[in-house]
């Protein structure tokens, strides 16, 4: 005890000498936080009853395209939709069909997304510069259900080009416009309207 | 007589005893309750507390900060670690994946001092390294703030640029020349800035993508 460090330190560790610790407890509590915060952390999503799915879906009929005003501070349906961007939003099912989307991305700023419930993107794409990016999407259910013949088998030729094809149950197909002012507000909300999405007929 | 004393004797004896006793098994009852009381408080508190802060604050492993500046590095991802996704799940926000959009948000100023609708503040930066980018104020909840004005944000396509390219955004209460976003009455300010394909994400090379974000600065100018 002779260290000036140790003599400075005594009434702390005299009092940590006086003090019962139960290790065998102090080592099961490290253990039980361990397993708490990671339950606690993996349950996180499941238990949030407001994600932006919830609060989207009112706005949102199933298989149809909803353009959305301009965000303002009485239009803004879940937190951080700021007004930098225009959207048209879609919310697919596919519990009963496939659900075909098309969209043309016209230029730079603008973006097609996918998001399932969860808020995972399965899908993204950006407009470049130099021309319109036209894209066909076919969302199919999450399971290998029978969803009817194709065209071939119903002896139709399709000569038309594939559209990509994903599987998803549910979610919100969000297509993504950049503001660039006052003046291009007309373009900009035709260019959404032209955002197709709606259930296949099944044959 | 001497019988009579010593068996009352005995008996108080005893009786201290078994009190002895009681006493005791009741002082280790309550030592093993306390044990008990302090193991579940320092579970609940250290579990769900450490919880709560990697998910509303986030750590190195799943943000990356640029001054003022901090955005989550797997948001939207379908690889995203469950920090992240419960991150994004309890804030109720839908955003791009961050392999095509980053989002980056401030609630606090270069100098580390948090942003407030009593400050006017510049945000004041370079040529920013992709397609499209914007920078919008919202209140510390997240929500647009309201002004007759009816500004919000400022995006690459509307933003005054000057002829070296760089740019000022001002955040004040009153009018400002230039581009000015009005914060009159919101309290505690956040800023949000997206920066669409930026290059080095289109690259992929993380290195550089980690050295090469030059973000704005926000600067405090004046306070009431």
């Amino acid at each position: 005890m002779n260290h000036p460090l140790l003599k400075r330190f005594e009434p702390i560790l005299k009092w940590f000498g006086g003090t019962r610790i139960n290790l065998r407890l102090a080592l099961a509590a490290v253990c039980a936080m361990g397993i708490l915060h990671i339950c606690a952390t993996l349950a996180a999503p499941m238990l949030m009853v407001r994600s932006a799915y919830d609060r989207l879906t009112p706005l949102l009929p199933p298989n149809e395209v909803v353009v959305f005003p301009p965000v303002t501070p009485e239009s803004q349906p879940i937190p951080l939709m700021t007004p930098d961007v225009r959207y048209a939003m879609c919310r697919y099912d596919t519990t009963h069909a496939p659900v075909s989307v098309s969209a043309s991305l016209p230029g730079r700023g603008w973006s097609l997304a996918l998001h399932t419930p969860e808020g995972d993107n399965i899908y993204a794409a950006t407009g470049v510069d130099v021309r319109s990016t036209y894209l066909r999407i076919r969302i199919m259910p999450a399971n290998d259900r029978f969803m009817g013949l194709t065209p071939e088998a119903l002896g139709i030729s399709d000569t038309s080009e594939k559209p990509q094809s994903l599987r998803s149950a549910r979610g919100i197909v969000v297509l993504r416009a950049p503001d660039k002012g006052r003046a291009y507000q007309p373009s900009t909300e035709a260019a959404l309207r032209r955002l197709r999405c709606s259930a296949e007929k099944v044959r | 007589m001497t019988t009579f004393l010593q068996v009352q004797l005995e008996q108080e004896a005893r009786m201290h005893f078994v009190l002895h006793r009681a006493k005791k098994k009741l002082q280790a009852i309550i030592v093993k309750a306390s044990d008990w009381a302090i193991f579940i408080g320092l579970v609940l508190i250290g579990g769900l507390g450490s919880s709560y802060y990697m998910v509303s604050a986030g750590s190195a492993f799943t943000t990356r900060t640029v001054g003022p500046w901090k955005a989550w590095t797997h948001a939207g991802r379908n690889d995203a670690d469950p920090y992240t996704r419960a991150h994004f799940s309890r804030s109720g926000t839908l955003n791009l994946t961050t392999e095509i959009a980053q989002t980056y948000l401030a609630s606090r100023d270069s100098k580390g001092v948090r942003l407030h609708s009593s400050c006017t503040y510049q945000i004041s930066g370079e040529q920013l390294d992709a397609r499209w980018w914007s920078i919008t104020v919202l209140d510390d909840r997240g929500a647009l703030i309201g002004n007759p004005a009816q500004r919000y944000t400022f995006t690459s396509d509307t933003i005054a640029v000057s002829q070296d390219g760089s740019f000022t955004v001002t955040l004040a209460r009153d009018a400002r020349p230039g581009n000015w976003l009005p914060t009159a009455g919101a309290g505690g300010l956040r800023v949000s800035m997206t920066l669409l394909e930026p290059e080095a994400v289109i690259a992929g090379d993380s290195v550089a993508e980690a050295e090469g974000i030059i973000l704005p600065a926000i600067d405090q100018v004046t306070c009431r």
